[in-house]
């Protein structure tokens, strides 16, 4: 089954600049992908498109179409872009702009309080996102007393409250230091292998309990509970190509606003002169082809 | 819930008042704010009463008086006022320790005084009782608009960040031979808050595009603070404190009264 398909998506800005040329991109459900690119590649520009949060309605320098799940992304249907919103979650790169309320339990509550949750349905899902990043004992803490590693867990946290089928993150490893970074892998790794309804993220325990009627869920977001056990999708857009590696299986590389490579990201690693052509570099002293999984 | 220990005003402590919901806090010291503005200043007893009105509610939620004595001296400027009415009012004029008053003026003064006082003593213990976070969250309950909480709100969030961000820059410039002396500094300054209003402006609009993609429409979800909303008892409870004071004002404010 398919979590995305973008079809010949092309995107000018307001002042004429032309951000992406016709992109073409398919991922299949449970798939975790890396995008690749230089600065000013358009990465940035097609995430914002993941969510329609552009284009704006009625946009003239925008073309082609978003597919999430069965869900064709339409700018001006507003329930629909809601119901979008919750599928995909986006994990920005400075989580200073993801975290906006005094404490991290608010915030983490954010999203799922937009959907309809209230009460105790709210506190679970609260609960079980931050546990899920490991992050549950610092709920009272206001976000700037945490470090920028545990900050970051937050903020993916404030997104998987919302049960994403797919997640986005931008730069996920950006300014961490190399233990963070680690520990922000292996919760993502542990996210997308097992699935969200493996690590208790099930709505079974909250329908039992007859909360789900009144949070006015019903209809939406909870009658997939079948399929909130299939692993979440992760697009990953990042410079760190060994993080890349580690994460995803595969790799895309966007340039020029189109998609140039598309295949395994070890094979796209090793390819010196591709890498070249579109201003990436793997750091010095790393080679893909000695590197083994842990 | 609080948010951390950041709120240079908030005495933690777990007190029947700390414990009270926010919006009635916020209710019952306007009302008792109010009925000591409105007491007549020649009320001298229903004063005292306030005053012990006061002292027991600092006394319930554990506000250390010491706390509560340095937080007033915010009230300095205005103590200078009442202590120069005497002086300076016309009208009829009594002799005191040798000096010649005005009898409107000492009243006068007193007024200020008396009733600046008590009601800084009362938003202290409304501040000392209640984050910064709560209040918000109550002024929200009470209909206060969205607008003006949810600012404040924001405020409360990235105010340290911006500091952060004032104090990096600020280092930056030190670091590049900048000598930051008390008038050669506004040049720097100057066009260093201009930098910061920027950035603050630029990260405004990323917060908004996270914020859309987590299901924004421009309210904040009610849910988000639905713990700890007053109960019928709390606002009985509440209420007696504005109720007691306004007897006091009845019994001792003496309307027809006056010495």
């Amino acid at each position: 089954m398919e979590a995305l398909r973008i079809e010949s998506l092309r995107y000018s800005y307001p002042d004429g600049h032309q951000a992406l040329h016709g992109v073409d991109l398919r991922i299949g459900a449970g798939e975790r992908v890396a995008l690749l690119g230089p600065n000013g590649a358009g990465k940035t520009t097609l995430v914002l498109h993941l969510n329609g949060i552009l284009p704006a309605p009625r946009m003239p320098g925008a073309a082609g179409s978003v597919t999430v799940g069965e869900q064709r992304i339409d700018p001006a249907d507003r329930a629909g872009l809601t119901e979008i919103r919750r599928r995909v979650g986006i994990v920005f790169q400075d989580p200073d702009d993801q975290l906006f309320l005094p404490t991290v339990a608010e915030d983490v509550a954010f999203g799922p309080a937009n959907l309809g949750l209230r009460g105790d349905a709210l506190h679970a899902r609260v609960d079980e996102a931050l546990a899920a990043v490991g992050m549950l004992d610092h709920k009272g803490r206001a976000p700037h007393h945490l470090s920028l590693g545990q900050r970051r867990r937050v903020a993916v946290a404030t997104v998987l409250a919302m049960r994403p089928e797919l997640l986005v993150l931008d730069e996920p490893s950006s300014n961490l230091d190399p233990q963070a970074r680690r520990e922000l892998a292996e919760i993502l790794l542990s996210l997308t292998e097992s699935g969200l309804a493996e690590r208790g993220l099930t709505e079974r325990g909250l329908t039992e309990r007859g909360l789900l009627a009144e949070s006015g869920l019903t209809e939406r977001g909870l009658t997939e509970s079948g399929q909130a056990s299939a692993p979440v999708t992760m697009l990953m857009v990042t410079h760190d190509l060994p993080y890349a590696l580690q994460l995803c299986e595969r790799a895309v590389i966007l340039d020029e606003g189109r998609i140039v490579a598309d295949g395994p990201t070890g094979e796209l690693l090793a390819d010196a002169d591709l890498l070249a052509r579109h201003r990436l570099e793997l750091p010095f002293g790393f080679s893909p082809h000695v590197t083994t999984m842990p | 819930m609080g948010a951390g220990h950041a709120h240079a005003m908030y005495v933690h402590q777990h007190s029947p008042v700390h414990h009270l919901a926010p919006e009635v806090k916020i209710v019952v010291a306007l009302a008792f704010t109010i009925t000591v503005v409105a007491t007549p200043r020649e009320a001298v007893v229903a004063f005292g009463g306030y005053a012990l009105m006061v002292l027991a509610l600092a006394v319930v939620a554990r506000v250390p008086a010491a706390w509560l004595a340095k937080r007033s001296l915010i009230e300095l400027p205005f103590v200078a006022t009442a202590l120069l009415l005497p002086f300076f009012a016309s009208g009829p004029r009594v002799d005191l320790l040798g000096l010649s008053l005005s009898v409107d003026g000492l009243w006068g003064g007193w007024n200020i005084l008396v009733k600046g006082t008590l009601g800084v003593l009362i938003a202290l213990l409304l501040a000392a009782t209640t984050s910064a976070r709560d209040l918000l969250v109550g002024l929200d309950r009470l209909r206060a608009p969205q607008a003006m909480t949810q600012i404040a709100m924001f405020m409360l969030r990235y105010l340290e960040v911006l500091a952060d961000e004032a104090r990096r820059m600020r280092i930056a410039r030190v670091s590049r031979l900048d000598d930051p002396r008390f008038l050669w500094q506004i040049k720097g300054f100057a066009s260093g808050l201009g930098t910061l209003f920027l950035r603050a402006f630029e990260r405004g609009e990323r917060v908004y595009l996270a914020m859309q993609s987590r299901g924004y429409t421009g309210r904040l979800p009610a849910a988000l603070h639905a713990d700890s909303t007053a109960t019928a008892r709390q606002w009985a409870a509440g209420a007696a404190i504005p109720l007691v004071a306004v007897v006091v004002l009845l019994l001792f404010g003496g309307y027809p009264w006056k010495p």
